[in-house]
């Protein structure tokens, strides 16, 4: 292993000749900065030398690592929500300490000097949002269910797709171009229930981060973003457990030691309940010669396992599984037989991932990762029927599905406080199930078993990277390089993507911030652009079908306003190429043809800028974001090739979000949103065909067939709506309970779902809007011990 | 009144003035360029049938609410490789029909349509005979299949020798005859390449190109007259592309009427100013006497 660390460090030296020139007597602080109360490593905490001036930030895993010349040191160590902890020493040799930050209840002086450290503009990163989990938990939501993927809707540059979807559209993207992480597994099916609730329970989830440009040369894979979720560790302390009863699910979260400040676990569950809402009712109405059982409900599981075997080793072992079951079982019984029916769709996810974390010396850490992510669709119906010795059945089937094994290694490097060098590569093999039709019947003794539609096909991807995050004072920079590559069907795609990020720090601490990154996707999905459907098919490059690749330039400027706000502009432009749509005119469903059959390939293009003004602490909290952009597509055979909007282009783009604490026993949250109207084909004009049914003696009728207009040519109304939530906390002996009172939508705006043309009530040609959401109260408990 | 009881008071007001009857769906105004009213016909001409029709008709702006005007003046023109072959006068209801002196030769000719009329811009249609594809052979075999659905369904397989060198198109019906009735059967796909267009079945050739091929088709089992003499009829049409592309848009456009995330569909047109189809095939017919 000896041997292997001096090569790697060598070769590290000799690739980034900058370091071997900066050789003097210097020592390195490295460690974990973690919650006092749980243990859970806090994520991008800041480590500075109030002394040297120099600081660093604490890895995902919480680590850190700084070098300085031996010296006093005065450290402060500091997170949003905690107390800053100070540590002064004479830095005579390397050491290791962890800082254990207890949470904050009061403003100390001490974390003003932090506030100064954490400023935005001392990020080369740019177009990077991470939003509180309790910013998140407070806002207000659809019947009340805490929503992950929708809270970051409500950020500059990121839609939501139709009217309560948890879709995400960043920056003129298509939602397959999101590579959606948790724990660092991909999640491809990330909806309940078509699409109106995510898949990730809020109170599993520790930190959501989503990038949407200037993408470090660590992340791939995707065209538009990268969003990583990551689980709750588990408390190394003491058992502690959350939980809510709400309007269609409940919820319960547990963690705690298994072996005190060794292991911990973290199990969380989350079920609706509409089935056995409507038990009781079937069975009233159903005969005694009947058995109905319904299943109608979604479900989500989280659990993960820590162990820290010493300072050095640690191991993650998470695990998901979620899925939305819908069906129903029919059987009546007869004297000499029975007739049974049962038929359902389900859809679901299952993720598991092993992290092993190993600081291998005090500025090199490295993470292995093992996951596993399966998404699986399947439909089945079928009828059997037995009358005395005659029995006959027919079942079908149709499934779906992605089946993908993963390994990756990163390391963090970390040789002096001007370099933060970050570099690894993984491997993921892909097993794509297209579609599949499978017809088993049994009639009169005769027997059919066939299968239809699209052959497995499998696929192996892999990634190298190598970043350097340098610092030279005013001017930060974080340039690196991403190779990918994509075999598959004998073939072989790859793709070198450089990544550049600065930084220049003006006099009067304004941040200029210019960034330049290149992507390519390998991963399609095939997906009406209106609805989340669990049919929407992952396929993989193909030898007709090839990556999808995009750059995208962007710069902006930044700056902490009045101590407690963040301020950034930024202006970019996305060329993203071989982007997938449905030819028009095809059924979506059908196994008459081969998928690639159903798709073209063309342009897209997204410009625009984003204001986002954010306030993260504080009794009020929250943000104001502003998106100013145009998205559109070009494809050779839709639209008669002319350029159109995407359906998602949106001028305008206006998000408020607040939470003000009024008390230790009252918070209240409001959300307001406006977005231009999405665009819209409209049929503009109509004619009549005849339908001959007796030509002998001239009998026909006349169908109407109708004429469309340029693609996406028309807007529906503005989207826009309010919604507030209160929160009444109590602390009771043994337990915090809340009771949350929530309004979605609550001037009770009929905004626009879909347009048909239809008749008004007089019996005119019409356009008519429908609506799907009026004011919807909504109340739930909430419990934490 | 503490702030909280305010906003609870606030709360329930909300949800007392809220769900007005229209919220779910009501009519909205949406600005739509000015429709300039083109000619639209509909033409299907078949090989060896002796009588030529067009139907001819205006479109009109999609909230128009008048019914289309008859349009009884206009001069509709058939030419075949090049030369005028026919005049067709008004017959009624939109119908221009010419009984001709002998049936559509099937030989390969181009055919072009030309209809003007006065107050629109004159429209041309273009198009190729396909080549006559003969049956060479049709079974019928009752309750022989059960469809893609699972049904048990009549099954019938009509084999044919497709055409080298050139995209081949076919439709296929299949109409009961009896002494006292006749009647065109819905016709059930056993191919998953068939697409399925309503009574009849579309193919293209992109499987079995220069090939001979057997074409399984199913309908539900059907009521013979044991007194009459039944016969089926296959009616296997060799179609020019046009009209695959629109007899497949114009079944897609119903599919998607009642489903408002349906990508819009373009329904295809070879009419040049104007809108419709002209359309040419060549019929094969096989008689089955089950």
């Amino acid at each position: 292993m000896n041997v292997i660390r001096h090569a790697l460090i060598l070769w590290l030296m000799l690739f980034f000749p900058v370091l071997a020139s900066s050789q003097q007597r210097t020592y390195t602080i490295s460690g974990y900065i973690e919650d006092a109360a749980s243990g859970e490593k806090l994520i991008a905490a800041n480590l500075f030398d109030l002394q040297s001036l120099e600081g660093t930030v604490s890895n995902t895993y919480g680590f850190f690592s700084l070098t300085l010349p031996s010296d006093s040191v005065r450290l402060t160590a500091s997170y949003i929500g905690y107390q800053t902890l100070t540590r002064q020493f004479f830095l005579r040799r390397d050491t290791t300490i962890s800082f254990r930050l207890p949470s904050s209840i009061e403003l100390t002086e001490v974390e003003v000097v932090a506030e100064k450290l954490e400023r935005i503009e001392t990020n080369t990163q740019m177009s990077r949002v991470s939003v509180p989990i309790e910013q998140i938990e407070s806002m207000p939501a659809l019947l009340g269910e805490v929503d992950v993927l929708k809270s970051l809707q409500l950020l500059p540059g990121i839609q939501g797709g139709g009217e309560g979807q948890s879709g995400i559209y960043v920056r003129g993207g298509s939602p397959d171009q999101n590579l959606i992480l948790l724990d660092g597994v991909p999640v491809y099916n990330v909806s309940h229930l078509l699409g109106f609730f995510s898949v990730f329970n809020s109170d599993a989830i520790k930190n959501v981060t989503l990038t949407k440009g200037g993408f470090p040369a660590r992340y791939g894979g995707r065209l538009s973003s990268i969003i990583e979720i990551n689980m709750k560790e588990g408390n190394m302390q003491e058992l502690h457990g959350e939980g809510a009863i709400g309007l269609i699910a409940s919820r319960l979260t547990l963690e705690g030691p298994i072996v005190k400040d060794k292991t911990s676990f973290m199990v969380s569950g989350r079920r609706t309940y509409a089935d056995l809402l409507f038990k009781p009712l079937i069975k009233s109405q159903t005969a005694e010669d009947e058995e109905v059982k319904l299943r109608m409900y979604f479900y989500d599981l989280n659990a993960k396992i820590n162990h820290k075997f010493n300072d050095k080793h640690r191991l993650f072992l998470s695990a998901y599984s979620g899925a939305d079951v819908f069906g129903v079982r029919y059987r009546e019984n007869f004297n000499d037989g029975y007739y049974l029916t049962d038929g359902g769709i389900d859809w679901g996810n299952i993720t598991a991932a092993a992290r092993w974390n190993y600081m291998i010396s005090n500025k090199l850490f490295a993470n292995t990762t093992l996951t596993h992510s399966r998404f699986r669709f399947d439909f089945n119906a079928g009828v059997e029927e037995q009358d005395g010795e005659d029995k006959d059945s027919y079942a079908a089937r149709y499934f779906s599905g992605i089946y993908d094994w993963a390994g990756k290694v990163d390391f963090d490097y970390i040789p002096n406080p001007k370099h933060y060098i970050r570099f690894g590569g993984g491997i993921t093999h892909h097993t794509y199930e297209p579609g599949a039709f499978v017809l088993k019947a049994e009639f009169d003794g005769e027997v059919l078993d066939t299968t239809l539609g699209s052959t497995n096909t499998k696929a192996v991807e892999f990634a190298v990277y190598a970043e350097d995050d340098i610092n030279l004072g005013a001017l930060k920079m974080n340039l690196g390089l991403h190779y990918s590559g994509f075999f598959v069907e004998g073939a072989f795609y790859h793709s070198l993507q450089p990544r550049i990020g600065l930084r220049y720090l003006l006099n009067n601490d304004w941040a200029i911030k210019a960034s330049f990154s290149t992507m390519a996707q390998y991963i399609n999905l095939l997906t009406n652009e209106s609805l989340s459907l669990p049919t929407d098919l992952w396929v993989p490059s193909t030898r007709r079908i090839r990556p999808q690749t995009a750059w995208q330039p962007a710069i902006g400027i930044a700056k902490t306003l009045w101590k407690e706000y963040e301020f950034s502009i930024e202006g970019y432009y996305k060329r993203m190429d071989n982007v997938l749509s449905y030819k028009e005119g095809v059924s979506f469903l059908g196994l008459e043809n081969d998928w690639q059959d159903k798709v073209t390939q063309g342009k897209g293009e997204s410009y625009g800028a984003e204001v986002f003004l954010q306030k993260k602490r504080g009794r009020t909290t929250g943000w104001l974001g502003y998106t100013l952009s145009w998205t559109n597509r070009t494809f050779a055979d839709i639209n008669g090739g002319k350029t159109y909007p995407f359906k998602y282009d949106r001028r305008h783009d206006l998000e408020l979000v607040l939470t003000h604490k009024v008390s230790e026993k009252i918070k209240l949250s409001g959300t307001w949103v406006y977005g231009t109207g999405n665009a819209i084909t409209l049929p503009l004009y109509r004619y009549d065909t005849p339908v001959i049914y007796d030509a002998a003696n001239g009998g026909f009728y006349t169908r109407e067939l109708e004429s469309i207009g340029d693609k996406n040519a028309f807007r529906m109304r503005s989207y826009h709506r309010l919604d507030f939530s209160v929160e009444f906390h109590k602390k009771k002996k043994r337990y915090e309970r809340v009771w949350v009172i929530g309004v979605y939508n609550a001037y009770n705006r009929p905004n626009p779902y879909y347009i048909y043309d239809g008749s008004d009530e007089e019996g005119n040609r019409a356009f008519r809007q429908v609506s799907l959401f009026p004011v919807i109260p909504s109340v739930s408990y909430n419990f934490k011990f | 009144m503490k702030p909280y009881h305010l906003l609870i008071f606030l709360f329930f007001s909300l949800l007392l003035s809220a769900c007005g009857e229209d919220f779910f769906e009501q009519t909205i105004e949406i600005d739509l360029p000015e429709h300039t009213p083109q000619l639209a016909i509909t033409a299907e001409l078949n090989a060896g049938d002796s009588v030529a029709w067009v139907y001819v008709t205006h479109s009109q702006g999609i909230l128009d609410n008048a019914p289309a005007n008859l349009i009884e003046n206009a001069v509709v023109e058939l030419f075949r490789d090049g030369q005028l072959m026919e005049t067709l006068p008004f017959f009624r209801d939109g119908f221009y029909t010419k009984e001709l002196a002998s049936p559509f030769p099937v030989d390969p000719a181009e055919y072009r349509l030309k209809v003007s009329a006065e107050g629109y811009a004159t429209i041309e249609a273009t198009q190729q005979m396909p080549p006559l594809v003969p049956i060479i052979s049709a079974t019928y075999e009752p309750e022989g299949a059960l469809d893609l659905d699972g049904e048990r369904v009549d099954e019938i397989t009509i084999e044919f020798e497709d055409p080298a060198g050139v995209d081949n198109y076919y439709e296929v019906s299949v109409t009961i005859s009896t002494a006292n009735w006749l009647n065109q059967v819905y016709l059930h796909r056993l191919d998953p390449l068939a697409e399925d267009i309503g009574n009849t079945l579309l193919l293209k050739d992109d499987s079995f190109a220069g090939k001979k091929h057997s074409w399984r088709v199913g309908f539900y089992p059907q009521y013979f007259d044991p007194n009459g003499e039944t016969r089926i009829i296959v009616r296997l049409r060799s179609i020019s592309r046009d009209r695959y592309f629109y007899e497949r848009s114009v079944s897609l456009s119903y599919d998607a009427d009642d489903n408002p995330f349906a990508e819009p569909v373009i329904i295809h047109s070879n009419v040049e100013n104007g809108l419709g189809i002209f359309s040419l095939s060549a019929n094969s017919e096989y008689v089955i006497i089950p």
